[in-house]
């Protein structure tokens, strides 16, 4: 698997720590997180609609997923007929593998990228970088992030993590900017503007990833607010597109919800500045060869999983990072995936598959802000409870478990708890089950609550 | 390939199998009440997207019309207009050279002004002018590369709602959404107006039958 | 005729909090009503369930189901065990194979109610005759707020006590960074959440901070001890008995 795939995953808790002593992000975070989540609920609590919406957004994804096969022959044959040409691809590797035959074939060096997760997911630009292929990100964050030669801290917003100043010390550096240059966004923006157009308008080949895939039609929506997608789509004469098969819609009127959800969940904007539709080739418009590559990737392994199956419902809005209050302290890398917060908590150790990702179910309280917000209300919290069944346990940590469990499961019990409870045994034996001093990291910013002598169940009885 | 298609099909029929099929309604709106001035709706969207709206919703006369365009290009000291071959003439300035797209280079689109085409719908409540790329739009290319697009919406085409302009239009080929100049906050959240698509998004809104 | 309801204390409470439990009897009793104990019942479970251990939590269930049979009405003083009674009972029941459990579980569920549900929706009281003067911020617990949804009845009922100041708080729907186990495993993080709430809250010029989830009051009372910034913390329940000393 791709970049943030590779290898071992960290420890959550382990990433977190080392993020939160980053200063600098958690500002940005606080107040990227904060902006973009009062913008959505002024523009969600606009709408008189917006439930139904919402209601409508998930039946269209649950009806998406009981008929995806169906729905991707349909795709298929629809796109194929209007010009396409669909490939299929059961892995990384293999989707890796048809860019690389197209790039090949039309000897290209190069070529330009709209700003998608599902090729990040891949490790596409590593993988062609290490045939010799660039891959040029063409979205402003994702460029910044890609000279700094880093990974996005937020899906939204992935430079977030970089102040202004940060961004001109790189353009100087990278981009041939004027030692002078100040560092106010639109010099900045037109800085990369210059920089990326004339690559836009020699570019040979572009490759994108897809918003949503209509199956009655054989269309890709592609869904962003610089422009760059547009170019990306517009003008190279090859366009290969990396499409996730859970980004099926069944029909084309099914986008009049999904474009009304999506916007306003996301940057709370009303409608993005820009959204493109493309239905294989037109004549004298945009690429003369159009490629779709339909992605597994650990997809069909998920849709099999009866409650976590959901998570393929996602459109990828972020609105659920932005409320997350784990995600607004430790930003996105902490969750060593492309898909971080809690879309990602339940979303990358599903695709990954067992004995991966093992701590990222218990990132999260279990507070509930996600599912509230949720355009196709996926019950997030519910399928972290559901995967944390279903992953491994330490034997201690069971055990530890199942002794609080017999204690609390009666009357005796309780009286029992309640003693234990006075002098502190069972919070250390759990704690020796979880190999962690709990005490000691929960005291050294909380002070242990005193229990009093009398129980509850020892007044009511001796009142 | 082939071979890749028959498993992931197959991988994927068993995996939602046992999936019940649900059943789910579309309650929401499909109209604005009669209440809305959609019109101002529309106009109210464009601004908060900071596009220029010159507001002619009574003309009915190509001349006059054109004179507003003709004023618009002076005003922004722009010396080329690039139109699709479906632009009614009489809407084409004299002022300035015009060139019609049949088949201009993405170099010489880049040195052209500005873009002059028609829309096909919008969409009052989100602000969102949807070009659907015929003959009187143009391709895709054109309302891209100029920096500056004007865009003349008959009043007539604006509906209220998104489902009201996907059930006049239905599918298309190729289709553009528009709201708005191009813009980004990717620089600590701050809005910057125009950074690939046309940093000047003009509306022109107008009463003329072709 | 008088109302009755059996109590579900909730472990936690029954162990470790008891003030906030023997509030909300005198406080039930004040208003008139027949409180019982029944004296099997022991944990909803919750926590077993969130800590990925579910199967673990069917005796707790099976208890809850029995000392709570036959009862009219069960109130608990906590959103978050209310919550999980609603959420995740069931499916806990389910998991035992038991259909005789599962629709005694079924049967009961839809009979519990969070404390102030009960004062607002069944009494349709929201003055309870309370006098607590004082600055009071409320922490809306996660739970009550999302997975129980008591919607506005705690404020309702604030508002309604002689003398009380509601104080205003940044980002008070927030969590506190408690999350169970979440508190243990991932310290760090919820940690630095505790932080912002600390900061929310002694900023907000509170003299209480006060919530419908004792496990909530410790993780933000734990932390306001360490902080040594004299703000306690109280269940609401002791606020509308007038138990707080
Ligand atoms: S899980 Fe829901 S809220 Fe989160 S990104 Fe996906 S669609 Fe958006």
């Amino acid at each position: 698997m791709g970049r943030a795939f590779v290898g071992i995953q960290p420890s959550f808790p382990a990433a977190a720590r080392e993020a939160l002593k980053d200063s600098q992000l958690r500002t940005n975070l606080a107040h990227a997180t904060g902006t973009i989540r009062g913008k959505r609920a002024r523009v969600t609590e606009e709408l008189p609609d917006w439930e139904f919406l919402r209601e409508a957004a998930r039946g269209i994804k649950q009806q998406t997923l009981a008929d995806l096969a169906d729905l991707l022959v349909e795709f298929e044959k629809n796109a194929q007929a209007a010009g396409a040409i669909v490939h299929w691809a059961s892995s990384a590797e293999e989707a890796i593998a048809v860019v690389r035959e197209v790039a090949e074939r039309h000897g290209v060096e190069s070529f330009v990228k709209v700003k998608s997760l599902t090729t990040d997911e891949i490790g596409l630009n590593e993988a062609m970088n290490a045939v010799g292929v660039d891959a040029y990100e063409t979205d402003l964050a994702e460029l910044i992030v890609q000279i700094a030669n880093e990974h996005p801290s937020h899906v939204l917003v992935p430079a977030i993590h970089k102040n202004r100043s940060q961004i001109r010390d790189l353009f100087i550096e990278h981009l041939g900017a004027n030692e002078d240059t100040v560092d106010d966004p639109a010099v900045l923006a037109s800085i990369a503007r210059a920089h990326l157009r004339s690559r836009f308008l020699d570019a040979k080949m572009a490759v994108s990833g897809a918003n949503f895939a209509i199956a009655d039609t054989g269309s890709l929506v592609v869904v962003e607010s610089e422009g760059n997608g547009r170019m990306c789509l517009t003008l190279p004469e090859v366009l290969v597109s990396i499409v996730g098969i859970e980004k099926i819609i069944p029909s084309w009127e099914d986008l009049e919800v999904m474009m009304q959800v999506l916007p306003r969940s996301s940057t709370g904007e009303r409608m993005n500045p820009y959204t493109t539709i493309w239905t294989g080739t037109a004549e004298h418009d945009g690429p003369a060869e159009v490629h779709i590559v339909l992605l597994d990737n650990g997809r069909s392994r998920t849709l099999a999983e009866p409650v976590g199956r959901d998570a393929l419902m996602c459109i990828r809005c972020s609105a659920c990072m932005n409320v997350c209050p784990v995600y607004e302290r430790t930003g996105g890398h902490a969750y060593g995936s492309v898909y971080p917060g809690p879309i990602g908590a339940i979303l990358t150790p599903q695709l990954l598959g067992p004995g991966q990702a093992e701590t990222l179910p218990y990132a999260s309280t279990l507070c509930g802000a996600c599912y509230d917000v949720c355009p196709v209300m996926i019950d997030i919290p519910s399928i972290l409870v559901h995967l944390r069944a279903t992953g491994p346990h330490g034997g201690t940590e069971k055990a530890a478990f199942a002794e609080v469990a017999r204690t609390l499961s009666n009357a005796r019990g309780m009286r029992r708890a309640h003693r234990w409870a006075r002098f502190g045994l069972p919070l250390a034996r759990l704690g020796s089950a979880l190999r962690i001093g709990p005490i000691r990291a929960w005291s050294r910013s909380r002070s242990l609550p005193q229990v009093p002598r009398e129980s509850f169940r020892d007044w009511w009885n001796t009142r | 390939m082939s071979n890749t298609r028959e498993r992931v099909l197959t991988a994927v029929r068993s995996a939602s199998e046992a999936m019940p099929t649900t059943s789910f309604s579309r309650n929401y709106r499909t109209s604005l009440e009669p209440s809305d001035s959609i019109l101002e709706l529309f106009i109210d969207r464009l601004l908060d997207y900071r596009a220029t709206v010159i507001d002619l919703r009574l003309e009915v006369d190509a001349d006059k019309i054109r004179t507003e365009i003709e004023a618009v290009l002076a005003e922004r000291d722009i010396a080329s207009v690039a139109v699709p071959v479906g632009l009614p003439d009489g809407l084409r300035p004299t002022c300035v050279p015009v060139v019609e797209d049949r088949g201009l280079t993405n170099s010489e689109l880049d040195v052209t002004g500005a873009s002059l085409t028609e829309s096909a719908i919008s969409v009052a409540l989100s602000g969102t002018i949807l070009l659907d790329h015929a003959g009187n739009q143009g391709r895709r290319a054109l309302t891209l590369i100029p920096d500056t697009h004007i865009c003349l919406v008959h009043i007539e085409s604006i509906v209220g709602t998104l489902p009201e302009a996907i059930a006049k239009l239905g599918p298309r080929k190729v289709m553009t959404w528009i709201s708005g100049p191009s813009a980004t906050s990717d620089i600590e959240l701050v809005r910057v107006e125009g950074v690939h698509g046309p940093r000047n998004l003009i509306v022109l809104l107008h009463a003329l039958n072709s | 005729m008088r109302p009755r309801v059996a109590l579900f204390a909730t472990c936690v409470g029954d162990v470790a909090f008891p003030n906030a439990i023997i509030a909300t009897v005198k406080l039930l009793e004040r208003l008139g009503v027949e409180v019982s104990f029944p004296q099997a019942q022991g944990c909803c479970g919750q926590m077993h369930v969130n800590s990925g251990f579910p199967d673990l939590a069917i005796p707790m269930v099976r208890s809850f189901a029995e000392a709570f049979s036959g009862c009219d009405l069960i109130v608990a003083p906590s959103g978050s065990c209310v919550g999980s009674i609603r959420h995740q009972m069931l499916s806990v029941a389910r998991r035992s194979g038991d259909e005789s459990l599962v629709s005694h579980v079924q049967e009961i569920v839809p009979r519990v109610r969070e404390l102030t549900e009960y004062l607002v929706d069944d009494l349709g009281l929201v003055d309870v005759g309370a006098v607590f003067p004082h600055r009071v911020a409320y922490h809306p617990s996660c739970h009550s707020l999302r997975v129980a949804r008591v919607g506005t009845r705690p404020y309702d009922l604030l508002r309604n006590v002689e003398g009380l100041e509601l104080v205003e708080q940044e980002n008070a729907d927030s969590c506190c960074g408690f999350g169970g186990t979440f508190s243990v495993k991932n310290s760090d993080v919820s940690s630095a959440m505790l932080t912002d709430k600390l900061d929310a809250i002694t900023s907000s010029g509170a003299e209480f901070v006060t919530s419908l989830d004792v496990s909530c009051l410790m993780q933000i009372g734990g932390g306001l001890a360490h902080e040594r910034s004299g703000v306690r913390t109280v269940h609401l329940a002791e606020i509308l008995a007038g138990t707080v000393n």
